[in-house]
């Protein structure tokens, strides 16, 4: 078994099926790019492996452990079945329905079910009432979450902290969280071990920036640093609890080429770290170059999955085909 | 009645003036919370009934609730308000704790998803996220409107004096009708001038010391 396997995702919002059952395993150490066109689901995807969104449908494991699993598909289905009935729409859109889940949960592709789907998708009211969390999958997603580490296209840095409080406000938060409350303010040896413990979360925090390439600038806010500044500290902070696996939702899409770059290297370096990492990107130069796998997403589906140099050097897909060169194409009229 | 005692008879008069002010502050700023809480809930009930309770609140002059406020519970249930002054409290701070929750709303839909996100992932509980990452946010983006509010709520304190409560305007019309002098009233504006200027000053002092970030 791969060091982190996902299985069987599916995600719905409404009555938009934007993931349709995705599989995809990772090994320690690989660097992972989920590459496609707008809403073609894969920033859903990553939301879903770190729970910011919880998926319909999915199992995870990491390290051989199931972390997660969750099935409320049938909920689901049953609530987007409900939502038809009340729309009183004649017996053939159920039929065509029923089709639909049957040709998901086969995961086959054929075009015909994509015509099908967007056609259903106009028909189909847009509110359809969410499948309750249970208690206990949200105790589960609060003990897993911190295995992985989560870095936004819009950095989403705390603009009234420093730039090392970012990094330590969380780790001291959850070092607070082991300790019996109040003797934190009574305990003697409390708190001298809890004063030594933040000395080494600020040890760490300085460290990891040092890391990538801000050492300097512990004492700056947020609005002092560039863009790319910025997204290094957000790096940093998505480090600093020690994730096993480090997400990243299109870190770059909001800097200019040569702040990209300064970050692109920031995720090199951590890749020679032995760092897990997914990054959903548009940067087709560093998925082909850094990755270690790549994954086309068109649809909510992987249209084509391999190493870089088969993705990009020998597509098999049309889609994939088609993508690509659409990509190649704006670099050639730049 | 020369100068001097007038002034005097309106320093008096301004313990009034200043003790609502300062009260209802007190009360209407975190009951405006409790409101906005309410106006934000998930639980529907609850968030109409707030909503319809603001639009009353709002929607009637605070002149209008003083009498409701004073002569309601002696009208509806036999039970006269003793206090005049205990009335002014109680009105003010329900009118000025609905204008502040609206204001408190205003921010915290302001604040963009991400941060709330960014909170998650780091594993923070909500309460640890609004405490720490969006109210301090929502606090230096209210300053300016809270700081008109504030100010506005120095002059609305002369709308006691429709209940009887003792305080500048009051004091001034006392004046103005046993000495029959109309200067008082005038100088009045002296004194809501001055209030204002510290209020101005001190807002002007906050705005700058929360100043020491951008977002």
């Amino acid at each position: 078994m791969a060091f982190f396997e996902v299985k069987n995702v599916y995600k719905n919002f409404g009555a938009n099926r934007v993931l349709k059952g995705i599989d995809l395993e990772l090994d320690e150490g690989q660097v992972l790019a989920i590459i496609g066109s707008s809403g073609s689901g894969k920033t859903t995807l990553l939301r879903c492996i770190n729970f910011l969104e919880i998926p319909d449908k999915a199992e995870i494991y990491l390290g051989g452990d199931n972390i997660f699993s969750v099935d409320n598909l049938d909920k689901v289905n049953e609530a987007l079945q409900n939502a038809d009935e009340g729309e009183k729409q004649n017996s053939t859109a159920d039929i065509v329905k029923d089709d639909l889940s049957d040709a998901k949960l086969d995961n086959s592709k054929e075009s015909g079910v994509d015509m099908v789907e967007t056609a259903d998708k106009k028909t189909k009211p847009q509110k359809i009432k969410p499948v309750k969390i249970s208690k206990e999958k949200k105790k589960q997603i609060a003990e897993q979450r911190l295995k992985f580490g989560m870095v936004f296209q819009s950095f989403n840095l705390f603009p009234h902290y420093s730039v090392l409080k970012n990094l330590t406000l969380a780790a001291r938060l959850k070092y607070d969280k082991g300790l019996k409350p109040l003797d934190k303010y009574f305990s003697k040896s409390v708190k001298m071990a809890r004063k030594q413990a933040f000395k080494e979360i600020d040890e760490r925090a300085e460290a990891l920036l040092q890391r990538v390439g801000l050492g300097e600038k512990l004492k700056a806010y947020p609005c002092e640093l560039s863009g790319g500044q910025q997204q290094r500290v957000a790096i940093a902070r998505a480090l600093i609890l020690g994730p096993e696996i480090l997400c990243f939702d299109e870190p770059t899409s909001a800097l200019d080429p040569e702040l990209t770059r300064e970050v692109l290297k920031v995720i090199k370096d951590l890749k020679k770290d032995g760092h897990t990492m997914i990054v959903v990107t548009h940067e087709m130069e560093f998925a082909r170059k850094v990755a270690d796998k790549v994954i086309f997403m068109a649809d909510g589906v992987i249209e084509e999955q391999g190493a870089p140099e088969e993705v990009f050097g020998n597509p098999q897909s049309a889609k994939t085909k088609a993508f690509l060169q659409e990509s190649e194409k704006s670099i050639d009229e730049d | 009645m020369s100068f001097a005692d007038v002034t005097l008879k309106l320093l008096d008069a301004s313990k009034y003036t200043l003790g609502i002010f300062f009260l209802t502050l007190l009360i209407a700023i975190p009951l405006g919370m409790v409101i906005c809480a309410f106006a934000l809930s998930k639980f529907k009930p609850l968030k109409y009934i707030t909503h319809v309770f603001i639009w009353i609140i709002r929607g009637t002059p605070l002149m209008l609730q003083l009498v409701v406020v004073f002569y309601g519970p002696g009208l509806l249930f036999g039970t006269p308000m003793q206090d005049r002054f205990l009335a002014t409290i109680i009105a003010f701070s329900i009118n000025y704790a609905v204008y502040f929750a609206e204001i408190y709303r205003g921010g915290i839909l302001a604040m963009p998803i991400g941060q709330y996100e960014a909170g998650k992932v780091l594993g923070m509980s909500r309460m640890q996220v609004n405490r720490l990452i969006i109210l301090p946010q929502v606090t230096k983006k209210i300053t300016p409107a809270m700081s008109n509010e504030v100010i506005t709520l120095v002059k609305d304190t002369s709308l006691a004096n429709f209940i009887g409560i003792a305080e500048i305007i009051f004091a001034a019309k006392s004046i103005v009708s046993t000495k029959a002098i109309i200067w008082p009233l005038f100088y009045t504006g002296v004194f809501y001038l001055a209030m204002v200027g510290v209020l101005t000053l001190f807002f002007k002092w906050l705005e700058k010391k929360m100043n020491y970030y951008k977002a």
